[in-house]
């Protein structure tokens, strides 16, 4: 059976209740009336959201309702056209935001013809880590991924990659972590596993905002979800509860 | 410090890349040799010619080469959203542009270091010839070169004509420096020796031009 393509109203009820992760206290991204053009098209129209430190918040929406574009910008990989984001307090793009964010995007941003090791040591410096060997090797101890450390990038399979990207992303101990249809092109087993990963990273106290156009693989794993549709935010499940009980 | 690790690393990583593929080592060194063997054809080994026209023959070998490594700069951030990696870090964009440019710089006088040897065979330099000027004004030359290149490299790196537009926008930046790389080149050959305006020219392009590029770094590294 295919999967539905956005978010129910029930399966989205079934998300994970507030409190379910390490207390949080405060908001760790705030989006106000995020715009982007591309050209003369809209493709984020007046995106205005706060996520929950510490919690996993699924983002649904179709193909093309503008999930990644958002993503890139909270990365800072894309300027918003107009509006206001804020990683942890400072302004998105500034390199203390940067250092609070990792990406998880399509592609695993890791050059094919450098090892994994090679691959991290480069993003570890990029991201002024002291011990960039040592750095490296904790990421991808975290991910499961240590017997890939002497691979070259170009001749691990798609999960391999994610993982080996996902140590990418955790390198710099990020508070924030975007991932951007990360399940895509996986198999059950790798699904599973990237499932559990994630799960104990919330648990660890990392905020996560997972991109999806399926609710089927993430439901049960998140605390709450946002829904996206042509560029605009139309629906926030269970994060003002979450917000007002950090709040408290 | 952190901006010296980055250009350390960026520098280290680029030469590592080219050494494991050796795509712009062997692109450039064949068009170059390919182009001053044509040239050795077309021109009989006479000491006037080389006197007459050798800066100009060095010098398209050299540039049309160099152009090869200065597009794979930042072609190869390209392969699996590399590029992305380096916009969304916090690094300094001037200190990956920095290790960018020194890569290209020491690949491209790698290979000028093979083919200005056989330049001379090739084209029977006269015996008065000042080797270490013309060391000199490639080393110069090459560092302008270089420096041009990749800041263009970067700014062209999304447009889908990105091998047309590299010479597009180098070439008639590179002019005051061409002109002055081919004139002191041919005063060394010759031997005149007159090169002290050429020298200036060629070394205040070289400061200007990576100032700029310095300075204008994070703007070529954020292109959308």
């Amino acid at each position: 059976m295919n999967p539905p393509e956005t978010a129910s109203p029930a399966t989205a009820s079934a998300l994970r209740g507030p409190g379910t992760g390490a207390s949080g206290a405060a908001w760790q991204l705030r989006c106000d009336k995020a715009t982007r053009f591309f050209g003369a098209f809209p493709v984020l129209r007046g995106v205005t959201f706060q996520l929950p430190a510490h919690r996993m918040i699924a983002l649904f929406g179709h193909n093309g309702a503008g999930k990644s574009t958002l993503l890139n910008i909270l990365a800072g990989a894309l300027k918003p056209s107009s509006g206001t984001v804020l990683i942890g307090g400072h302004a998105v793009r500034s390199a203390a935001a940067r250092r609070q964010t990792g990406l998880l995007s399509h592609q695993s941003l890791l050059h094919p013809t450098l090892t994994v090791q090679e691959n991290l040591e480069f993003f570890a410096t990029l991201y002024d880590v002291a011990d960039r060997a040592g750095a490296a090797r904790a990421a991808l101890a975290r991910v499961r991924g240590e017997h890939l450390a002497n691979l070259r990038a170009g001749e691990l399979s798609q999960g391999m990659k994610q993982k080996a990207a996902l140590a990418r992303c955790l390198l710099h101990t990020p508070q924030l972590l975007l991932l951007d249809e990360p399940f895509a092109s996986l198999d059950r087993a790798t699904v599973a596993e990237m499932r559990r990963c994630f799960a104990e990273l919330r648990d660890q106290g990392l905020t996560l905002l997972l991109s999806t156009h399926t609710d089927e693989l993430i439901t049960d794993l998140c605390d709450g979800s946002l829904t996206m549709e042509r560029g605009k935010l139309v629906a926030a499940e269970g994060v003002e509860a979450m917000l007002s009980e950090a709040a408290r | 410090m952190s901006g010296n690790r980055v250009f350390l690393a960026t520098l280290q990583r680029d030469l590592r890349l080219e050494f494991r593929t050796r795509e712009a080592l062997n692109a450039m060194f064949f068009y170059a040799l390919l182009v001053i063997v044509i040239f050795s054809f077309a021109f009989s080994a006479e000491t006037t010619i080389i006197t007459q026209i050798g800066g100009g023959l060095l010098w398209v070998a050299f540039l049309f080469a160099g152009m090869v490594a200065l597009d794979r700069a930042f072609l190869r951030e390209m392969m699996e959203g590399s590029l992305t990696g380096l916009q969304i870090a916090p690094a300094s964009p001037s200190a990956v542009m920095a290790g960018k440019f020194a890569s290209s710089f020491l690949l491209m006088l790698a290979m000028e270091a093979v083919l200005l040897p056989l330049f001379a065979v090739l084209f029977n330099a006269p015996a008065k010839t000042d080797w270490a000027g013309i060391v000199g004004v490639t080393i110069m030359g090459t560092w302008a070169l270089a420096a041009n290149g990749t800041y263009f490299s970067a700014m062209s790196t999304h447009a889908r004509q990105r091998s047309l537009l590299l010479p597009l926008l180098l070439l008639p930046v590179s002019i005051p420096a061409v002109i002055a790389m081919v004139q002191a080149t041919q005063s060394y050959l010759s031997g005149s020796g007159d090169t002290g305006y050429w020298w200036k020219l060629l070394t205040g392009y070289d400061i200007i031009f990576t100032a700029l590029g310095w300075l204008l770094a994070d703007i070529v590294i954020d292109v959308e």
